[in-house]
């Protein structure tokens, strides 16, 4: 057996070697990379770090509406890339924040020829690094006199972590070989959303699917060359209606898969589609809430919305470094900040949760580092970090999550959120206890929080530290036993620590959110694996609406 | 750098009959009709002025970008969509809310010819609309209340009438091989690898095939396709002491067979980039200089578009309660430029001494037939201006030229073809010896020539030396007092007649003008905005 291992061992490395010598592109990269670097670090202000970043992406995406094609777009191929030079040194770079300003205009972005021409690629590469490399030593004097002028940093780490460079290959896969059937999906979905034509109350309506093959290239100074292939298929539908007071009502339907042969049938998709849009005709009859305070129940798909606004954007590392930010966890390591119960990690090589595909998984982060498990909350304490290469103090290496869209620059960002609890209570348990909360703190009802489409929070100390998650399906649970009643208009919104202590329980069932999550470094894949959350106390506030009125003709 | 066309008679038969158009397109402009008359007889708001007019457009556009580099793709796309723009208007052809506060944005249409869902989206698109238009008459009319306006602005009508129309025309059949203009691509940009001191460059191709449905509430039904193809080169470089130029090179025209052969093309971007390189290698102009300057080949279209075609001649009406209108109409009937010079708009006219003129257009985007010929400036004064149908004090109605831009997502008010003459022409070379007498009448050692002039863009311009006659290119330079009063001084114009297309400011458009036009005086001197760059800190890759 050991014996079949080093064989196989060996055969892997053996063609590890044979593809990197047949990918070309890296060859070329590589070529820039070091042509470039070798003159640039013995410049008078050196540089001590470059990194080429490249993204060659296949994308098609169809759109329908109330049954008819809306977009049939063809697909579409580009070649984007990004640059880092750094200069100064691993202590102190020109990436360092500056106090009281911003890090100016950055051009390290641009598009390269879909093919191996050497002349075209090494051209644009080579125009750009130049360009980034100015605008570095630029800034750089920028931070010296920054640092020169304004108090010490409390955080005292540098401004780039030392990590180990990894080489890693996946063979190119042929567009062809994932067999997207655009002509099949335009008739799925025209069938999806014929499924709300039927229905008046249903004002407008999509069905779309975006399918994406990108290949990531890595290649830097320090020895690494990475290419890396992911893909995958989003299905979108959604639909909304505004109530004769003018609030508008939307509802979607969002499901992930890798391979598109993957996603729900027609069926399940079709019955989804049809409950949605029932719910569209009740919600839009349904009353409008008033501003509560009060216990409250999440279901697992909007705790896993809640959690990633609140939770998950105060534990990415380089927002802690910022003089600028909250940083409410920073000096929290080692103390309870959930109950003991949960826990919480990030786990980018995660790649399903249940046979359920994970939307936020990759093997290596933007900066060519690898994606690791990080065990953020243990049983209720604070442990760790999501690191990029942005050091903060006591935690001096990346994790793997530092991560942009190809046309920004690299900070931390989250990748699979998994919450999990050691007591988790079943559903009915939860109801219980809701309901006793509720008459405990002498309330009519209490609420579930069904389904939400996002939220947002504000982690700068100039701003309130809040949040705001915006559900679409709430309903009153009512402390003496009448029905649930679905009720529309309201925001979930709080601040941080206030609403981490109020967190009581976990259910037993877990819900996957697959999404996009939208920061500093653009819009990236993340994911949310949570289960079911009993709050003993969340705040409300009146949704913001339309003042238009319905429209005046039926849909034709 | 000359451009050679060969121009060809494209058929279009005008069929005035919508019973003949197949099926699909029918299915476009009833679905279209059908629900803009339903939208007309059922949108109302309590005591609310109904809609009085209604247009809804559908832009069906087909369109292919192929953009290539050192002879590989860097981009290639092909698009079909449905595009969806809507008037409305409340009140009545003399008050209602148009030239106040404009909401009007497209929205995407099926792409299927289908009659339920095309109905969908005007019915969305109007619902919109008319709620924004009937509260927006409403505040228009509580600000004219509130404003003591003059008797004539107050009195004057909001939107012009005009008389139904039918206008039903045959899409002609496009060259959109991708193949085929991949190929173009892939072989012009590949002569670039030849001339390593352009540091960047690109050659692009835009093809768009739209057809543009509309119908309005005043019984105007139109079929109109507007065929565009574009050819491009893009140049960059750095010169030696640090100066970034660029430049591009466009090459437009209505028709495939208008377009030149790949071999033409290469020849045109070498033509192009050798240009540019003499550019990059010619001296920084330092001396300052006032004195009479001539404007040859494209520099003149470019100059009459920047000048008269911009703003000038586009008569535009202050908005209630807002900024803005076109004041030059006050000078109506007096005199604008050299008496010399006659700008004409031939906007509805298609062939100019036997060459197809691709700025024709048979109907406009307000669905009025533009005049086959219409005197904007006779001998230096000012008769006409450009506009749609929103009157101004001096031009009550359309002379139709309100156009759907080139992004077929808004429209504006601009010119098709455009000619003009002088009375006091010369043969270029008299026109040279003109330029010279004048310099050194001016006590002068040399004069300059204009070649291309693009606003504050790139400027090619030659210092012709009084005693030899000897050009000499230079970079690095600025007219900074070339405005329309330099046309009140002109010494003459060229009897040769150049035609140029271009898509400036949104509009395809063509001009047809003396081949140069010699200014009286002008300043010419350095650019002080200029800021001049290290060299690359690394050298060059080699290949």
């Amino acid at each position: 057996m050991k014996k079949k291992k080093v064989i196989l061992i060996m055969l892997f490395a053996l063609f590890s070697q044979i593809a990197f010598a047949q990918d070309a592109f890296i060859d070329i990269l590589k070529t820039e990379l070091n042509r470039n670097y070798t003159v640039l670090k013995d410049n008078p202000v050196p540089a001590y770090y470059v990194s080429y970043r490249v993204q060659d992406m296949q994308t098609q995406g169809i759109r329908a509406s109330f049954g008819k094609l809306l977009l049939n777009s063809n697909p579409r191929h580009q070649r984007l890339f990004n640059i880092d030079v750094r200069v100064g040194d691993y202590e102190m770079d020109n990436t360092r924040e500056i106090k009281g300003g911003g890090r100016g205009n950055m051009y390290s972005s641009d598009a390269l020829v879909l093919d191996n021409n050497p002349a075209a690629v090494q051209t644009a590469l080579w125009k750009t690094t130049d360009q980034v490399y100015k605008d570095a030593v630029k800034q750089f004097e920028n931070v010296k006199a920054n640092v020169a002028v304004k108090v010490a940093s409390e955080d005292k780490s540098g401004d780039f972590t030392k990590e180990a460079p990894e080489k890693y290959f996946e063979p190119a896969i042929p567009l062809k070989d994932l067999k997207f059937d655009a002509s099949e999906w335009e008739k799925k979905l025209k069938k999806y959303s014929e499924v709300f034509y039927g229905n008046k109350d249903v004002l407008s309506n999509t069905a779309s699917i975006d399918f994406e093959l990108v290949r990531k290239y890595f290649v830097d100074t320090e020895g690494r060359e990475i290419a890396e292939n992911t893909y995958a298929c989003r299905l979108h539908i959604s639909a909304s209606t505004t109530a004769e007071d003018g609030m508008n009502l939307p509802l979607f339907l969002s499901y992930f898969a890798i391979d598109a042969k993957d996603l729900p049938s027609d069926a399940q998709v079709l019955k989804d589609a049809g409950k949605m849009s029932q719910m569209i005709s009740d919600l839009r009859k349904a009353p409008v809430a008033e501003s509560y305070s009060g216990p409250a129940l999440m279901t697992a798909e909007a705790a896993g919305v809640f959690f990633h606004e609140i939770f998950g954007h105060r534990v990415e590392g380089a927002r802690l470094k910022q003089e600028s930010d909250a940083q409410t966890f920073k000096k929290k390591v080692g103390e309870p900040v959930l109950p003991k119960d949960i826990s919480i990690i990030f786990d980018p090589k995660l790649k399903k949760y249940s046979n359920i595909p994970l939307n936020g998984s990759y093997v290596f982060d933007d900066e060519g580092i690898r994606g690791q498990r990080v065990e953020v909350v243990k049983d209720g304490i604070l442990k760790s970090f999501l690191m990029s290469r942005t050091p903060i103090d006591n935690f001096p290496n990346s994790n793997g999550h530092g991560r942009a869209m190809i046309y920004f620059d690299n900070v931390t960002r989250q990748s699979n959120m998994i919450i999990e609890s050691s007591d988790p209570k079943s559903e009915a348990e939860l109801r219980k206890m809701l309901v006793e909360e509720a008459k405990k703190a002498d309330r009519e009802y209490a609420y579930l929080f069904d389904k939400v489409s996002g939220g947002f929070t504000t982690t700068g100390r100039y701003m309130p530290n809040a949040f705001n998650v915006t559900p679409l399906i709430v309903y009153r649970i009512y402390a003496d036993g009448r029905p649930d009643e679905l009720v529309r208009g309201v925001d979930l919104v709080g601040t941080p620590l206030a609403i981490f202590s109020q967190v009581a329980a976990c259910g037993k069932e877990y819900g996957v959110f697959n999404g996009a999550c939208g920061a500093e470094s653009g819009s990236i894949p993340v994911s949310c694996v949570s289960p079911t959350l009993f709050i003993k106390m969340i705040e409300t506030q009146k949704k913001s609406k339309s003042q238009n009125q319905p429209p005046i003709l039926e849909r034709p | 750098m000359k451009i050679q066309y060969k121009y060809h008679i494209l058929a279009v038969a005008l069929i005035f009959c919508a019973g003949m158009l197949p099926a699909q397109d029918n299915a476009i402009l009833s679905a279209v009709k059908s629900e803009v008359e339903r939208n007309r007889s059922g949108l109302k708001i309590d005591k609310l002025k109904p809609p009085f007019f209604i247009k809804y457009t559908v832009v069906d556009l087909k369109s292919l970008h192929v953009s290539a580099s050192l002879g590989s793709i860097l981009r290639s796309m092909e698009n079909s969509q449905k595009v969806g723009f809507s008037n409305l208007l409340v009140g009545d052809y003399d008050r209602n809310n148009a030239n106040f506060r404009q909401n009007n944005f497209p929205r995407n249409v099926v792409v299927e010819n289908d009659a339920r869902g095309i109905a969908t989206t005007v019915w969305e698109d109007l619902d919109g609309m008319y709620k924004n238009a009937a509260e927006n008459y409403e505040a228009k009319v509580a600000v004219i209340a509130q404003q003591n306006m003059e008797e004539e602005e107050l009195n004057l009508p909001d939107f012009d009438k005009t008389a139904p129309l039918t206008m039903i025309l045959e899409p002609p059949k496009m060259n959109m091989d991708r193949a085929y203009w991949e190929n173009v691509a892939i072989k012009a940009s590949e002569i670039l690898k030849k001339y390593p001191e352009i540091l960047n460059s690109a050659v692009n191709i835009n093809i768009t095939d739209p057809v543009i449905y509309s119908y309005s509430t005043e019984n105007t039904s139109l079929r109109v396709p507007d065929p565009y193809y574009c050819m491009n080169i893009y140049l960059y470089t750095l010169t030696e002491d640090g100066q970034e130029l660029s430049d591009e090179l466009y090459i437009e025209h209505g028709s495939f067979e208008q377009m030149p052969s790949l071999q033409a093309f290469i020849d045109t971007c070498e033509a192009f980039v050798k240009y540019f390189i003499e550019l990059k290698n010619a001296p920084i102009i330092t001396e300052a200089y006032t004195g009479p300057v001539l404007f040859e080949g494209m520099a003149v279209p470019e100059a009459l578009q920047t000048y008269f075609f911009q703003s000038t001649l586009i008569a535009s009406r202050k908005p209630v309660g807002g900024q803005g209108g076109n004041n030059t109409e006050m000078m109506k009937d007096k005199k604008l430029t050299s008496r010399s010079l006659t700008i004409k708009s031939l906007s509805g006219t298609n062939m100019y001494k036997g060459k197809k003129l691709d700025g024709y257009y048979p109907v406009d985007a307000e669905g009025v037939v533009p005049d086959r010929e219409l005197v904007l400036v006779e001998n230096g004064v000012l008769r006409n201006m450009l506009n749609g149908r929103t009157p101004t004090k001096k031009f009550r109605h359309s002379n139709g030229h309100m156009r759907v831009n080139l992004n077929y997502m808004n429209q504006r008010v601009g010119p098709g073809n455009v000619l003009l003459t002088s009375n006091d022409t010369y043969s270029p070379d008299e026109l040279r010896k003109k330029l010279l007498a004048a310099a050194k009448e001016e006590d002068l050692d040399y004069a300059y020539t204009v070649r291309r002039y693009r606003g504050n863009g790139p400027l090619s311009i030659y210092r012709i030396y009084v005693a030899d006659g000897r050009e000499e290119l230079l970079r690095g330079a600025v007219l900074p007092d070339f405005n329309i009063k330099s046309f009140k001084r002109v010494l003459g114009a060229s009897d040769r007649e150049l035609f140029y297309n271009t898509h400036m400011f949104g509009n395809f458009s063509t001009y047809i003008v003396p081949s140069g036009l010699l200014f009286e005086e002008m300043e010419v001197s350095r650019n002080n905005n200029i800021t001049f760059k290290k060299p690359f800190a690394v050298p060059q890759p080699k290949w």
